[in-house]
């Protein structure tokens, strides 16, 4: 099943409200393409709401997400702003999730040869992110950078329909983000991303649509392009 | 002529301890099977039981939280008083004869420390869960499934939980005695054999066996400091991974 399949992903008159504050207001939009959607906004503008309403960890208050010719979601993984591994070596962190995997293709590929499968999905994840050499080091013990590289990992083995990215290069130096980057595009290829972010020159070089959110409401959702000409933008970054 | 007296009874304390003395030696077995069985019962009850109680949400959860903190405020003779009642000959489960029988004292001590061990625990699993938790939703893993990750996250904490627990169980007195009887060769314990000596001026034996038991408490918190130790020197060997000579081995890898 591709990611496709799941699209458009539709919010409609999505409403949150945590502890009586109203944190997303009357948000609707429509992602249709595959490739990696970008949502930007200012500090508490809602983007990681957004993500957990998406990945069915919070529940609107008001309102649906609609997964086009589904009844059931995706199976989908989030990667957040600061990688949270397991006090375990990279391998174990990497191979665990995969011993409970919901993904048909995985699963099929797993309960056949179990342990030997298991082992080359994590190899062929550590390759990919060109981290195989901390492969049996301790999770904890790896910097920032690297952690962010193995929580990667870890979504890129669980073969993920619509993968969920948190600001993943908030506090990344510019050779890890760019490095980070190029493996986000790879995976574009083979699922649907959504990736928050404060970058504009991120946004720019990932982003096939742009969602623009202020203060918990929608401010402008479209291409690339149409948004970095847009007022909304200018209004946003200041210049108007 | 008091310090006289002291002294002698540590002298002969140090005796009893360093000769092994029979009815000393098994005393202490006693004491240390009816503690650990009861540590083990109230690990497999209590364990499981935060980790539930971190893990799901659940109607009723903030009462039983309030319960379990009432049962770990309750004091040990009033435990032990329920218990009597409960398996005393015109109790309940007066069938099954245990009144006055090293199980009676295990029962009785699992009673005490499951509360301790659930309340301890609870806020390292929740932590931990605070951490962790949807992240593993995330990576698909159930709640059901997030158990043993807990339990690994969890370890060195739970190590002190278990030793925080154990300590509570062999020092207890008012429980066992109650339930136990304090019979010679049968259910006699560190705790209660201390009181009835010191009672009958036996000092001696008395103060060998409060040695003993200071000598627990000493192993329990050395083990606890150890554990923190070996925890504390693998995270720095870990962080020493990083040294760039160690760095450069990794990449040559």
């Amino acid at each position: 099943m591709v990611a496709s399949d799941f699209l458009p992903i539709k919010f409609e008159n999505i409403d949150l409200i945590i502890n009586t504050k109203p944190c997303l207001s009357d948000v609707n939009f429509t992602i249709s393409d595959n490739g990696i959607t970008v949502i930007m906004g200012s500090n508490g503008s809602g983007k990681t709401l957004l993500l957990k309403l998406l990945a069915g960890v919070m529940h609107a208050t008001k309102g649906n997400i609609y997964w086009h010719k589904q009844p059931q979601p995706p199976t989908l993984t989030m990667v957040p702003a600061k990688a949270v591994l397991l006090n375990r070596s990279v391998y174990e962190n990497i191979a665990l999730p995969l011993r409970y995997n919901t993904n048909q293709d995985n699963a099929a590929k797993i309960s056949s040869d179990a342990a030997g499968t298991k082992n080359k999905i994590v190899d062929d994840a550590l390759a990919w992110a060109n981290i195989d050499y901390l492969k049996n080091r301790q999770a904890k013990s790896l910097s920032t950078g690297e952690q962010q590289l193995v929580a990667l990992a870890r979504a890129w083995a669980l073969k993920p329909q619509i993968l969920l990215l948190d600001e993943i290069t908030a506090n990344l130096d510019p050779v890890r983000t760019q490095k980070i980057n190029t493996l986000i595009k790879d995976l574009s290829l083979s699922c649907k991303i959504i990736i928050t972010t404060h970058s504009i020159k991120q946004a720019k070089i990932l982003a096939s649509d742009i969602i623009l959110l202020e203060k918990g409401c929608l401010l402008i959702h479209a291409n690339n392009d149409d948004v970095f000409n847009s007022n909304e933008l200018k209004h946003f970054l200041g210049f108007v | 002529m008091a310090s006289s007296t002291l002294s002698d009874a540590i002298a002969q304390a140090f005796t009893l301890v360093s000769q092994a003395d029979a009815a000393l030696i098994e005393i202490i077995l006693l004491s240390f099977k009816v503690s650990m069985s009861a540590v083990f019962f109230a690990t497999i009850i209590g364990i499981p039981t935060a980790m539930l109680m971190a893990i799901y949400r659940f109607r009723g959860r903030n009462v039983l939280h309030v319960l379990i903190d009432t049962l770990m405020a309750l004091p040990p003779v009033v435990v032990g008083l329920i218990i009597y009642l409960l398996l005393s000959n015109s109790g309940p489960l007066g069938i099954w004869g245990l009144l006055y029988t090293p199980s009676a004292m295990i029962i009785a001590q699992t009673f005490l420390i499951t509360p301790i061990v659930i309340a301890l625990a609870l806020p390292v699993f929740s932590q931990h869960w605070l951490n962790i938790g949807e992240q593993m939703l995330l990576l698909g893993l159930k709640r059901r499934h997030c158990f043993g990750v807990l339990i690994k996250e969890s370890s060195n904490s739970l190590i002190t939980v278990i030793l925080a627990a154990f300590g509570r169980a062999i020092a207890e007195i008012g429980a066992v005695m109650i339930v136990g009887g304090n019979i010679e060769n049968h259910t006699r314990v560190m705790t209660t054999a201390i009181a009835m000596e010191t009672s009958q001026g036996n000092l001696a034996l008395a103060l060998a066996l409060g040695l003993v038991l200071i000598l627990c408490a000493l192993s329990i918190n050395a083990s606890a400091h150890f554990c923190n130790y070996c925890y504390g020197r693998e995270a720095n060997q870990s962080l020493q991974l990083l040294l760039p000579n160690s760095y450069g081995k990794n990449n040559g890898r």
